[in-house]
């Protein structure tokens, strides 16, 4: 186990790649989610006040 | 322009598909990449461990300039058809396209070090890679800087298709400036002849963000029709309170 | 006279009168050359080696300053509408408006470039190859200027939005023209290709971006 996570001495820099490119496309999946909340919200306040 | 969104049906069936579609396929694709890259492929007789990264760096980088041209695409169908859902396609696309450009330049950066011993080397392809950072954010600041809408959609489809021809020629002249140096590499490595054990894990990984792109863009899509469909709501609402105050004076 | 004719010169005699004219980009550049070595340290190898570089990159940053005024203030007195109606073709119309703004305060830029290698220590040969390559450059880098300001045209406070607009479009003609004169000065005999290289670029901008400047003049006056 400690042999993988040592990456071959080569840990330093390939962890980081993997744990920015996971952080980075979780992110943008999460803003999407959020950003659709926001949306659905807004539209449905503003048809709520049309009735 | 507008009135694509006040009756949104067609792209509503469509994405009801295509967005669950997409977004399993991208998990379950990334699922296996992960495992590929990591258990089922072993190290490289040159780069060693290092090769890994590989497997998220030209993914990256390859959705950097993949989004780039569909956001080309966009602006042209766009411009030409005056379609309103190719300018929020076009409109959704460009942030997606500016991160996966500067992940693709930080995972190029941590992949360069040990291969070149340096944190940044200006050859082309790295080099171009930042001058794509700077197109994506030109044309995200053109859009943020108009406040009217249509203006923003008609000037930003003509920036971004200049931007495509221009990134061809910077393609070429980038090529040309670095050619009379290549950088010193610590590890040697002759090109581009990829192993088959390191090409499942590339194409599965480039695959799994493609349809990962594919459902951010069409779940935004979805967000934004909505969005554009609240604008015209308001401005109705808005012209019919300016009406009422003109009919009361 | 022809109308584009007149809109040349019209052009031309803003650009000279208003704000210094000629001593707008031109000072820029002179300031600019003058900093560098200030910056870089005096090594003289050093500044002749990278003098072409400095050069190009200096004239580049210069003709981005008077890219606001260009559209922006046609944007804001309306006179953008009359142009388009006017009648006269918007695509030469542009092109007569950059070409006379940059007639009246580009014109310096070789010169200057020319003295400036001189001063970082090139000798006369590959510093000529250097302001010639300038002088190539110049359609290209007041052009997509152009194209820039009249994107962003009337846009507030919009320089910084009009650099970064215009820098990737400017990379291919500063690689080549830098590259003109850094060939001459190290003898790689690529000089005369990059020269080729940046007229080609500068060429084909003038063949294709009145068309996206036309275009983007009439995007913005929705």
């Amino acid at each position: 186990m400690s042999e993988f996570l040592a990456m071959g001495g080569y840990a330093a820099f390939v962890w980081p790649t993997w744990v920015a490119s996971v952080l980075a496309l979780v992110g943008l999946a999460v803003h999407a989610l959020l950003e659709r909340r926001a949306a659905r919200e807004a539209l449905r306040r503003l048809e709520e006040d049309e009735a | 322009m507008l009135s694509y969104f006040s009756n949104p049906q067609r792209f509503d069936q469509l994405a009801r598909v295509l967005i669950p579609l997409f977004g399993g396929l991208a998990l379950i694709l990334l699922g296996v990449g992960v495992w590929l890259s990591f258990f089922a492929s072993p190290p490289d007789y040159q780069q060693g461990e290092t090769i890994r990264i590989m497997y998220v760096h030209v993914p990256a980088a390859y959705m950097a300039m993949a989004l780039y041209a569909a956001l080309a695409v966009a602006s042209f169908v766009y411009f030409v058809w005056r379609h309103a859902l190719a300018d929020a396609a076009a409109e959704v696309i460009a942030p997606l396209g500016a991160v996966f450009t500067i992940l693709a330049l930080f995972t190029g950066s941590l992949w360069g070090k040990p291969m070149w011993g340096t944190w940044w080397e200006w050859d082309a392809r790295m080099t171009s890679v930042l001058v794509l950072l700077l197109v994506y954010l030109g044309y995200m600041a053109l859009r943020a800087a108009l406040e009217d809408a249509q203006q923003a959609a008609r000037t930003g489809a003509i920036l971004a298709m200049a931007g495509i021809i221009n990134l061809v020629i910077v393609k070429f002249s980038v090529d040309w400036w670095s050619s009379l140096h290549q950088p010193a590499s610590v590890i040697r490595f002759d090109g581009p002849t990829i192993h088959a054990s390191q090409l499942w894990p590339l194409a599965v990984m480039a695959v799994a963000y493609t349809f990962l792109a594919g459902w951010l863009v069409l779940y935004r899509l979805r967000s934004q029709a909505l969005r554009r469909r609240a604008r015209t709501l308001q401005r109705q609402r808005e012209q019919v309170a300016r009406q009422l105050e003109e009919a009361v004076s | 006279m022809s109308p584009l004719a007149s809109i040349f010169i019209r052009e031309a005699r803003l650009a000279w009168a208003g704000g210094g004219g000629a001593a707008g980009p031109a000072a820029f550049f002179l300031a600019a050359i003058t900093l560098a070595p200030l910056a870089i340290g005096p090594a003289p190898d050093l500044l002749a080696a990278i003098a072409a570089g400095i050069m190009s990159f200096a004239a580049l940053l210069s003709v981005l300053q008077s890219a606001d005024r260009l559209f922006g203030d046609d944007h804001g007195d309306g006179t953008a509408e009359l142009y388009l109606l006017s009648g006269v073709t918007p695509v030469w119309l542009v092109l007569a408006k950059v070409m006379g703004q940059a007639a009246a305060t580009l014109w310096p830029m070789p010169a200057i470039g020319l003295v400036g290698a001189l001063m970082y220590g090139v000798p006369i040969g590959p510093a000529l190859v250097g302001a010639l390559a300038l002088l190539a450059a110049i359609p290209a880098l007041a052009l997509i200027a152009g194209f820039a300001g009249a994107l962003a045209a009337g846009i507030r406070r919009s320089g910084l939005l009009i650099a970064l607009i215009a820098t990737p479009m400017m990379v291919p003609v500063l690689i080549f023209a830098a590259g003109a004169g850094r060939s001459a000065f190290d003898g790689d005999e690529r000089a005369l290709a990059n020269l080729m290289l940046t007229l080609a670029v500068s060429l084909g901008t003038t063949a294709l971006a009145p068309f996206g400047i036309a275009a983007a003049l009439r995007s913005r006056l929705g």
